[in-house]
């Protein structure tokens, strides 16, 4: 390895497995000897971490684990997927930021400290403050209605760009820092989101400065999450008036249009740029919404030059698409597969596993996948290299927080060399746990007040 | 199949069916059943059901020989359905075994003479055209007649099969019972047990027990039709009562008994004393505690007056009692969800605002919180809100909360009124959650009345 030379002897381990990311196909690694450092690494950043991260101490004290000798010693250290959206909703609800400050710092190396959120009145506020000082904290919707958020240093910020850069770059075969195309970005520009804090970094490595654009928001369609979530409130305590429903209901036929018009805009670009390669970025449904205001215009199927590239992710929850939107979405750009960017991460990861030429998803080497069994308790055997069960992993990479979690994610992982020629540990196969056929089918008579709540406020 | 998959006999129409040739998965559990035929599901409407022209006196009769068969210690059917209900619901054994031993009071004599008389008002409307003169002075005859019903069954309780059977028999229609998941054998065992008595008796005859995966719209859509049904009584989950709604429409109605959230409001009396204090404990770890915090009448939540010292010392010991065996619960249950953990173990970060007692591994905790918490504590987890007033809890009971234990009882009537005015259906001394006997209003109706289909025969 050449790593230890350029950042000399005496670098630490994790700074050795970062410096990864500087090499042009990070994903280029031999797994068995760089099993070594990577545990070296985990251990250093365990050691640091403990002093750090109030909830590491308490489940290494309660697990009785003072020192990382092997994966094994890790499992009980993960975080769970709950873990960074585990602070009392009634903080939010009453203001409460200065508890909430409380609640990041048992999960942040770096204490909130005396920031003060004396006058912020909302949690984007609040994710904004901590943004201005130096917190680059990052939210993430979920599937459950209530957000993560994730704390993230400078550095953490700056290398998850970095790395979807790298990594679109690497698998479209297109230039970084050229600015030779135009993008396409369906998402409003601000907030906190992990999305959008990405597409920021794409479009500033790939996208023409006159031919980058966005979706844009008003400010009404900021404010109406927040009545949203206000009048949620009131219907659940039994003091909202119906008067205030129609409102709302109003207010959000008002934001979809809103989605739509400004759609429009987009519309008109990809138009006018339908002969050169364009990058298009979105989550499905901003993408839906897109295809569908382009059809109503009589905007025909594959309106993409071949060299485009698109991505797309994220959930789908609550957005009203047909089964097979994938495919008309598809049918739509009218690209190559191949041109499709694809990638396998999630918020807790700091990059994303990039998608080969042989449809796998490679795991970087500043990420130590640990599969589990399905409680999430035991690492499951491999066998001739091959292993199934509930992904976890860390990400040593990470400075802001901790960098075990348990996903809720069955994967299969392939320990050989992959056909694409690196030999990386992939990913062949993803599903989420909490989709698969063999679902509970329990029924018991207790409920809870959500039941009872319908319409635009159901979460 | 292997030798450890469970067998799901059905019974038709009161014909025991262990042609098993269709296997089920739901969460960890696996279990065959034979083949669903609906055709012979549906009693025809050119015929009176079985029972039609069977007096009350000769129903309960069957009802009462039934009962004493179910007597635990002498019934081989309940010997095998306990050891397979172990194996698929998450209660304990010797909790299962508690409520099977319990389940022959739905079947005595008083039990169901009470709910006929305080239901009907005596069985003659059901055993012939009970003549009324109206106003006019007209004769006017009215009867309850048998309906054709589904029973979407709850599997956390036995009870709930037993008192199903018992009120279909009493109601002279025919019943299709879907069984739970959790609970795919009690009611095959108690129809067997009558089959015992009298293969051919007319009140097993209208009977059927059957299992489909909840929502499965190959059979629902089908089968929830006025031209086969009168009525389906669903039991809680909100799932199972979305999906029926799909199906309701003129001439097919939904007796629901909902998802339901309930609570205990202790007055400051209960602080009197140390031994008072205990006494108040364990009454509410009864209520918690039911089976295992499973049930709709469970309180999830305890509004109690007092000073914080109080409180606080009260907090301690429900958490101690709840760390004990009952009859209907377990000192060491299946410990909570991942989500409710990741809060609970977040709040203990946060004294002295909050306070955590106890552990989230199944032993019980409890939070004391200035409000109550936003997620749903479940897996004897209970969360007491410490008020100044039993009148200042009065704002947190709402359409979804089912039954309100109380303490000392004769403070009852100071909240009852606006209890129910915010939605609440049943009052209760505290540590008498579970004694929900027939006869009585059970979420806000009589079901067997509802059950029935009033009829006239007017001039």
């Amino acid at each position: 390895m050449g790593n230890s030379e350029t950042l000399g002897v005496s670098a630490s381990a994790v700074d050795q497995i970062k410096s990864y990311s500087r090499k042009g196909d990070p994903f280029i690694y031999d797994p068995e000897a760089t099993h070594e450092l990577q545990m070296q690494a985990i251990k250093e950043r365990f050691q640091q971490c403990r002093k750090q991260i109030p909830m590491v101490e308490k489940l290494a004290k309660e697990n009785g684990i003072d020192d990382i000798n092997s994966l094994d010693d890790l499992v009980p250290l993960l975080f769970s997927h709950e873990t960074y959206k585990s602070y009392p909703e009634t903080f939010l609800r009453n203001n409460q930021w200065t508890m909430m400050n409380r609640w990041l710092d048992t999960l942040s190396t770096a204490s909130m400290g005396n920031i003060d959120v004396s006058d912020v009145k909302s949690s984007e506020e609040w994710v904004e403050r901590l943004e201005e000082n130096g917190h680059k904290v990052i939210v993430s919707g979920g599937t459950s209605g209530k957000n993560s958020y994730l704390n993230r240093t400078v550095e953490d910020f700056q290398r998850a760009g970095h790395s979807i850069v790298q990594n679109v770059a690497l698998s479209q075969g297109i230039e970084p820092g050229k600015k030779d195309r135009p993008v396409i970005m369906i998402s409003p520009s601000e907030g906190g989101y992990v999305f959008v804090s990405l597409m920021h970094a794409l479009a500033d490595a790939f996208g023409r400065p006159d031919a980058t654009y966005w979706l844009d928001e008003t400010p009404e369609a900021k404010q109406l999450n927040q009545r949203i979530a206000e009048l949620r409130r009131k219907m659940t305590d039994g003091t909202a008036m119906p008067g205030e429903l129609t409102e709302l209901e109003a207010a959000a036929k008002a934001k979809q249009e809103e989605m739509q018009r400004s759609v429009t805009s987009l519309v008109d670009a990809l138009v006018m740029h339908k002969d050169e390669p364009v990058l298009v970025v979105g989550m499905w449904y901003p993408h839906y919404v897109l295809m569908e205001e382009a059809r109503r215009r009589g905007v025909e199927d594959g309106i993409l030059h071949p060299a485009s590239t698109v991505f797309s992710g994220g959930g789908t929850k609550g957005a009203n698409m047909p089964d097979d939107y994938k495919e008309q979405i598809a049918r739509f750009y009218g690209i190559d597969p191949s041109r499709w960017y694809g990638v396998y991460g999630m918020v807790e990861m700091l990059t994303g596993m990039i998608e080969c030429a042989s449809n796998r998803y490679h795991c970087p080497p500043w990420v130590k996948m640990l599969i589990l069994d399905k409680p999430g308790e035991k690492r499951q055997p491999l066998e001739n290299g091959h292993v199934e069960g509930r992904m976890a992993f860390f990400d040593i990479a990470v400075e802001g927080r901790w960098g075990g979690i348990i996903t809720g994610d069955k994967v299969t992982v392939d320990y050989n060399p992959c056909p694409c020629g690196r030999q990386s540990p992939t990913v062949t196969s993803i599903q989420r746990y909490s989709d698969l056929p063999e679902g509970d089918d329990k029924l018991s008579c207790a409920g809870t007040m959500s039941s009872y709540i319908r319409g635009e406020l159901s979460s | 199949m292997s030798a450890d998959t469970l067998r799901v006999p059905f019974v038709i129409a009161g014909r025991i069916c262990e042609d098993y040739a269709v296997e089920h998965t739901s969460g960890a559990t696996s279990f065959m059943t034979p083949k669903l035929e609906l055709d012979d599901l549906v009693y025809p409407r050119s015929e009176l059901s079985p029972a039609y022209n069977l007096s009350m006196s000769e129903i309960i009769d069957f009802l009462v020989a039934t009962g004493e068969r179910l007597e635990f210690d002498k019934n081989p059917w309940l010997a095998e359905a306990v050891e397979a209900t172990a194996c698929s619901n998450p209660l304990e054994r010797r909790v299962v075994e508690n409520i099977f031993r319990d389940m022959t009071v739905f079947f005595q004599r008083e039990v169901l003479e009470f709910e006929v008389e305080q239901t009907l008002g005596g069985p003659e409307v059901l055993d012939s055209w009970r003549e009324v003169v109206d106003f006019t002075g007209r004769k006017v005859r009215v009867r309850a007649f048998p309906p054709r019903l589904v029973h979407i069954l709850a599997g956390n309780s036995p009870g709930v099969a037993a008192m199903s059977i018992t009120r279909s028999a009493l109601s002279k229609g025919v019943s299709v019972m879907k069984l739970a998941a959790n609970d795919l054998f009690t009611a095959s065992a108690i129809l067997r047990t009558m089959a015992d008595i009298d293969p051919d008796h007319p009140v097993l005859r209208s009977l059927s027990a059957v299992y489909w995966r909840g929502g499965d719209a190959g059979v629902e859509q089908v089968l929830y039709r006025p031209q086969y049904f009168d009525k389906i009584v669903v039991w809680g989950g909100e799932s199972a009562v979305n999906n029926v709604i799909k199906y309701l429409g003129p001439g097919i109605q939904m007796v629901a008994f909902d998802p339901k959230v309930s609570t205990s409001m202790i007055g400051k009396e209960a602080h009197a004393s140390e031994a008072t204090q205990r006494k108040v404990a364990e009454l509410s770890a009864i209520d918690i505690q039911l089976l295992d915090q499973e049930a709709c009448a469970a309180p999830r939540f305890q509004f109690v007056e007092g000073t914080e010292e109080e409180v606080d010392r009260y907090c301690e010991l429900v958490c101690e009692a709840l760390h004990e065996d009952r009859k209907y619960g377990s000192a060491c249950a299946v410990p909570p969800p991942a989500d409710v953990v990741s809060e609970v173990e977040a709040l203990r970060m946060f004294e002295p605002i909050y306070k955590v007692w106890g552990d989230t591994e199944g032993g019980g905790a409890v939070i004391r919180s200035p409000e109550p918490v936003a997620f749903h504590p479940i897996g004897k987890i209970v969360n007491i809100v410490p008020v100044s007033s039993l009148k200042d809890a009065l704002g947190f009971a709402n359409p979804a909360t089912q039954t309100v234990g109380v303490w000392p009882s004769e403070r009852k009537a100071e909240v009852r009124d606006h209890l129910c005015a915010a939605g609440v259906q049943r009052v209760v001394a505290l540590g008498g959650a579970n004694d929900m006997y027939p006869g009585l209003p059970h979420d806000g109706f009589l079901p067997l009345h509802r059950f029935m289909n009033w009829v006239a025969d007017e001039g």
